[in-house]
C-alpha cells in the first residue's frame, strides 16, 4: 500500500477527531441526564461544538459552499463551543 | 435518637475534599485502563445466589445501608468505611460480605498511589427493581453500566472544579 498523502491524513486524523469528540460528549450527555447537572449539558455540547460540528461543518461548506466561507463557519462553530465551555465552567462553581 | 440515624444516613461526603478529588481522578484513570484488560475479572455477583429475603433484610438493615450510600459515591476500602461511617471494623466486614454475596457491592482491585493493592468496595446498585409475578416476588438488580459509571465519574470530576 502507498504511503498516505497529506491530505488522506488530516481526513483520518479529521474523522478521528469527530469520533472522540462524539464519545466525549455522549459520556457528558449521559453525566446530565443521571446526575442533573446543567455544567454537564454545557460542557458536551461545547465539546461537540468544537469537534464533531466543527468537522462537519468543514466537510459540509467545502462541498456546498464557497471555499473562502468554509474556515469562517468551522471557526465560528469552535468560538461557540468554547464559549459555552467556558460557560459549564463558570456554572460548575460550588457557591 | 434521631441525630444517630441522621448520622449514619449522611456518612458519604457530599462534597469531596481535593485531595479527595485528585485521588479520584487518578483512581478513575487506572479503574479505566484496568477495566479495559481485565474486564471479566471485574465484574461483580449477580443477584440471583441471593434470595429475595436476604436482600430485603439488608435494605432493612441501617448499617449495610449507610455502607452503600458511602460507597457509591467514591470505592472506599473496609477501614475507611469504619471510620467514617463510624462502625466498627467486624461491622463493616459482615455487612459488605453480605451485600457482595448478593451482588448489590462490588470489590475492586486497585493499587494506591503508594503502591498497596487494596480492596476497595464500591455499589453497584444502581435501581432495584421488585415484581410480583404470580405470588412470586422477583428481584431485578440493575447495576450501573460501564458507561454510566464514565459518564457519572465525568461528572464527578467536572463539578470538583
Amino acid at each position: 500500500m502507498a504511503t498516505p498523502t497529506t491530505l488522506q491524513i488530516t481526513e483520518f486524523l479529521t474523522v478521528l477527531q469527530l469520533l472522540l469528540g462524539l464519545v466525549i460528549a455522549i459520556l457528558a450527555a449521559y453525566g446530565y441526564r443521571r446526575n442533573a447537572s446543567r455544567p454537564m449539558l454545557f460542557l458536551g455540547v461545547g465539546i461537540a461544538m468544537i469537534t464533531f460540528v466543527s468537522a462537519v461543518t468543514t466537510a459540509v461548506s467545502s462541498v456546498l459552499l464557497n471555499v473562502s466561507l468554509v474556515a469562517p463557519l468551522s471557526m465560528t462553530a469552535e468560538v461557540f463551543g468554547m464559549g459555552l465551555i467556558l460557560y459549564a465552567v463558570i456554572l460548575a462553581r460550588r457557591t | 435518637m434521631e441525630d444517630e440515624n441522621v448520622q449514619l444516613h449522611t456518612c458519604a461526603r457530599i462534597h469531596p475534599t481535593r485531595a479527595t478529588l485528585d485521588r479520584q481522578a487518578i483512581r478513575w484513570v487506572s479503574e479505566l485502563s484496568i477495566r479495559f484488560i481485565y474486564s471479566p475479572s471485574v465484574t461483580g455477583a449477580v443477584a440471583e445466589d441471593c434470595p429475595p429475603d436476604e436482600v430485603f433484610a439488608l435494605l432493612d438493615d441501617e448499617y449495610a445501608r449507610s455502607l452503600l450510600s458511602a460507597t457509591s459515591h467514591e470505592p472506599m476500602t473496609a477501614p475507611e468505611l469504619s471510620t467514617q461511617c463510624e462502625m466498627s471494623k467486624s461491622t463493616v466486614y459482615r455487612r459488605l460480605n453480605k451485600l457482595e454475596a448478593c451482588g448489590l457491592v462490588r470489590a475492586v482491585h486497585v493499587p494506591d498511589p503508594d503502591g498497596n493493592h487494596r480492596k476497595r468496595y464500591e455499589a453497584q446498585l444502581d435501581e432495584l427493581v421488585v415484581r410480583l409475578n404470580d405470588g412470586d416476588f422477583e428481584l431485578n438488580l440493575q447495576t450501573t453500566t460501564r458507561t454510566q459509571e464514565f459518564a457519572d465519574a465525568f461528572t464527578d470530576l467536572w463539578e470538583g472544579l
